[in-house]
């Protein structure tokens, strides 16, 4: 999918393509935000080699979006229809609202799902099975889609995280609870605001030998307690230590100064809030409102 | 929030075998329960006279699959029950003086102990606010105020029934009844918010979906039952007097009525009434005559008959089952891992308890002694169940149903509990427990206390419990950040992420708690003559059981292979391992 960026700059294009291709991210989500450039980082190789073979998944979740009406399926004349009018796109016989344009003119690239009705009212309900196409079943957790996404699109010993999940607020973490009976492996990782994850560099008073010798303990007791306890539990938290291992050999993925200044602007753009992910998220999702 | 139901449906059975498979294998092992209940119940009619503990056991034995695991070792059940009814692990001198003793009856004597001790009134304090609060931000009531009136209810053992009976009638007139006042105002009065929490906190029903229509998949809640919790506080709102203090205010008049938004119906409307209770009657005043204090601008209205003064003796009268099932539950879930009705808001006869007449029983004795916390916890812990081990001989527990009870489950640790328990084992808390004891010996008036008859003592032990709680309690923040849910909604199972073990890994905060300095930890252990010893202290400290001897011998060679001068290092390594490991993360 192609997406039209208000600001039409290759750095926009480019950085997120090259993110989408290296990051290992089979899915990204971003629930009101959008991805974003995450910067020129490393095996420009590579990168061509992924992205020749290589699907992703950009789901953006508009939790409490735009009507359909005044978006994808207008109901021009009708009772409820709203004000709007329906404009014809680059795909004779798919008329979309007049409030978008310019996706009109693109609408050859993309398809309309217009049969999706969820029959429940609740929006906790009807956001699960957005997630994961099932009703929600207590006796079984079903994964969400960028969790099956991770699993099945994610190269095999790739050490970053298949799932990753922007929020537009703080916090962030692993949302083990995604993943379900696929496992915490291919669980979220949250960025909360676009911020990368705290604590990702090795202070200077480990040594990196004092760092392997504190983990092969560690997984020597851990070892040892499973034994006889081996759990969900168990494995969840202990998975997580591997994978923190390998977001920190990882770290610079995360570091906006190491983005491409492609067209001479700067890195950074000043009126854009604090650096790091968010201010290119913001960025994108203001494009994303107005201008989808 | 994620609505959550829990109704069996049969075709997706079908369309799942696994599932199918597993359903029937639970039927059937709910059915040969069933006969060695029979069995049991028949051949000990007389149990009523025996003590709480072994009836708990009685029932929970008659619907076991298979054997029961043996009991916890020494080791195993100091830390389950420091955890669980102080909220923290033992100090190492605790651990140790436990795990060596050879009375017979010091499991007995150290529940009486935990129990009698500041450090429980602290536990049910950080649990209750979690419970009623859900971690929401700090709104009209000063969370120090709140926590203090917690934590003195259950300090004086303030009976459970009272304490929902203030909390749900508190209105500002009293003041020292003003931090009860929390439950509403820092849900700024929001009525749909109150009756949804009123719901499922004190009854045990989510009721949710009920708001606007009867639930779609949970027969037994209707929206009338909704709507009839919502008129106790439909008439209320937050007054604010001139000099800036929060009351609570209700007006006499303001009906409520709904309809499903599923269906063309005439509105319906109904006075304030509990699920399943009788319509009431409701007194009739001529116009004019509705008002102790009337309306007015700047003047909080009292009504001669007020609908919110009904609901804390309703719910809390001997009548209402469900207010007491909904508490006990929860608290068995406390020690116990997982409710006997799971999830601990879905009560309802579609998701009936593991053990019905368990539930019930604990209820009702519950209501008997009082409602009495500490008594049921104690009960609780003297149980067979609670004291068995986390490991079973011959068993995979993951085969075990979990609400077999078979093997005693793990606990992820609470933020709290997490937090507490890093400081005690890195010896953080010592340091600033001796730093109270040592302010408090130079005041003469305190001094004097040392050596007062046991009230006097008490008080000055929770002098010096509540100074040091205030002084640590900040450096909790972090936990809570991160190893928390989000606010406002239940406490979710374990979630284990990326951040917290990256936050173990290069996060300040432990690092400068290892810091060898005084008496912690590894200032301790490096003091310490040989390495076997040192290894020793560590494992006891934090894990709260010695090394294996598999265990002792790679650490000592380990720490032996390393030069003198990288010895601290090494020690500290180990520490950080055992800190860092899953045995320490959960309950067990």
């Amino acid at each position: 999918m192609n997406c039209t960026y208000a600001c039409q700059s290759a750095e926009h294009v480019v950085a997120r393509r090259r993110f989408l291709g290296l990051a290992g991210a089979g899915a990204l989500a971003g629930v009101g935000a959008l991805a974003s450039p995450l910067g020129a980082f490393v095996r420009p190789a590579a990168a061509a080699e992924l992205q020749s073979k290589q699907k992703r998944i950009l789901m953006v979740y508009l939790a409490g979006g735009l009507s359909q009406l005044e978006s994808w399926d207008p109901k021009p004349g009708t009772d409820t229809g709203g004000p709007f009018r329906a404009i014809p796109t680059s795909v004779p016989g798919i008329h979309i609202s007049e409030l978008l344009p310019q996706t009109a003119r693109q609408m050859h690239r993309l398809t309309i799902v217009r049969g999706v009705n969820i029959n429940e009212n609740d929006h906790g309900r009807g956001s699960y099975i957005m997630h994961t196409g099932r009703v929600p079943d207590p006796s079984n957790e079903y994964p969400h889609l960028g969790s099956v996404a991770a699993r099945c699109l994610s190269l095999e010993n790739d050490p970053l995280p298949g799932y990753i999940h922007i929020t537009p607020g703080g916090g962030g973490g692993l949302s083990s609870g995604d993943a379900a009976f696929l496992g915490p492996r291919y669980a979220s990782v949250v960025l909360g605001g676009g911020q990368p994850p705290q604590n990702t560099v090795r202070p200077d008073a480990v040594s990196e030998a004092a760092d392997q010798s504190r983990q092969a303990i560690r997984r020597r007791v851990n070892d040892h307690f499973a034994r006889r306890r081996r759990t969900a539990e168990t494995e969840a938290y202990t998975q997580t230590y591997d994978q923190a291992a390998e977001l920190m050999k990882r770290r610079e993925l995360f570091d906006v100064t190491k983005e491409p200044a492609a067209d001479g602007r700067p890195r950074v753009r000043p009126n854009q809030g604090t650096p790091g992910l968010s201010t290119a998220v913001g960025c994108v999702k203001r494009t994303t409102r107005l201008r989808l | 929030m994620i609505g959550r139901h829990l109704h069996i449906d049969v075709l997706a059975l079908r369309r799942r075998p696994a599932a199918c498979r597993r359903f029937v294998a639970m039927s059937l092992i709910r059915l040969a329960g069933t006969f060695c209940l029979i069995a049991t119940l028949s051949s000990s009619v007389s149990a009523n006279t025996e003590s709480l503990h072994a009836r708990i056991d009685q029932l929970v034995a008659a619907r076991m699959p298979t054997e029961a695991a043996p009991p916890a070792t020494d080791s195993e059940f100091v830390r389950r029950v420091y955890l669980d009814l102080t909220g923290c692990i033992p100090s190492t001198a605790d651990a140790r003086a436990f795990i060596d003793s050879s009375d017979s009856g010091k499991r007995t004597a150290l529940i009486e102990r935990l129990l009698a001790s500041p450090q429980y009134a602290r536990r049910m304090q950080v649990f209750f606010d979690l419970v009623w609060m859900e971690r929401r931000p700090e709104k009209n009531v000063p969370n120090a105020e709140w926590t203090e009136y917690l934590r003195a209810s259950f300090a004086a053992g303030k009976p459970y029934d009272q304490l929902v009976r203030e909390i749900l009638s508190a209105d500002g007139t009293d003041p020292t009844l003003r931090p009860a006042m929390k439950f509403y105002l820092d849900r700024d009065g929001d009525r749909n918010l109150v009756t949804r929490d009123i719901g499922r906190l004190f009854l045990g029903r989510d009721l949710q979906c009920a708001q606007c229509h009867d639930h779609p998949l949970i027969d037994d809640y209707k929206q009338e039952h909704y709507y009839g919790l919502l008129a106790f506080w439909n008439r209320s709102s937050i007054f604010t007097d001139k000099a800036n203090q929060k009351y609570i205010a209700e007006k006499a008049d303001g009906e409520v009525s709904f309809k499903s938004v599923f269906l063309d119906e005439q509105p319906r409307s109904t006075p304030p009434r509990l699920p399943d209770s009788p319509m009431p009657e409701e007194p009739k005043f001529n116009a004019g005559e509705e008002y102790v204090v009337a309306p007015a601008d700047g003047v909080r209205p009292v009504p001669k008959y007020s609908r919110r003064a009904k609901l804390a003796p309703e719910l809390t009268s001997a009548e209402r089952r469900d207010f007491r099932r909904n508490i006990v539950n929860r608290l068995w879930a406390l020690m116990f891992g997982r409710g006997l009705v799971d999830p601990v808001d879905l009560h309802h006869a579609a998701n009936p308890p593991s053990h019905p007449e368990l539930l019930d029983l604990l209820a009702d004795e519950f209501a008997g002694a009082s409602f009495d916390v500490r008594w049921l916890l104690r009960e609780l812990a003297l149980t067979a169940a609670y004291q068995r081990a986390s490991d079973h001989p011959s068993i995979d527990p993951n085969q075990l149903p979990p609400e077999s009870y078979c093997v005693a489950l793990l606990k992820p640790l609470s933020p709290e509990q997490l937090g507490w328990s890093v400081l005690e084992a890195s010896g953080v808390s010592a340091a600033y427990r001796a730093g109270v004891e040592g302010e408090l010996a130079a005041d003469t008036k305190f001094a004097q206390l040392l050596d007062a008859d046991e009230k006097r003592q008490r008080q000055r032990l929770e002098i010096s419990e509540r100074r040091f709680y205030e002084r640590l309690a900040p450096s909790l923040g972090e936990f809570v950040n991160l190893f928390g849910g989000p606010p406002g909604s239940p406490a979710q199972g374990f979630q284990a992420t990326v951040h917290q073990a990256l936050f173990f890994d290069n996060g300040g905060t432990i690092r400068s708690w290892l810091v060898p300095s005084g008496q912690n930890l590894l200032a301790r252990a490096a003091a310490l003559p040989d390495s076997s010893a040192q290894v020793e202290e560590i494992y006891l400290t934090v894990l709260t059981r010695r090394p294996d001897v598999e265990e002792r011998t790679l650490a000592v060679d380990a720490l032996n292979a390393r030069p003198a001068a990288e010895r601290p290092a090494a020690l500290e390594e180990l520490a950080w391992a055992l800190l860092a490991s899953a045995e320490f993360r959960l309950n067990h």
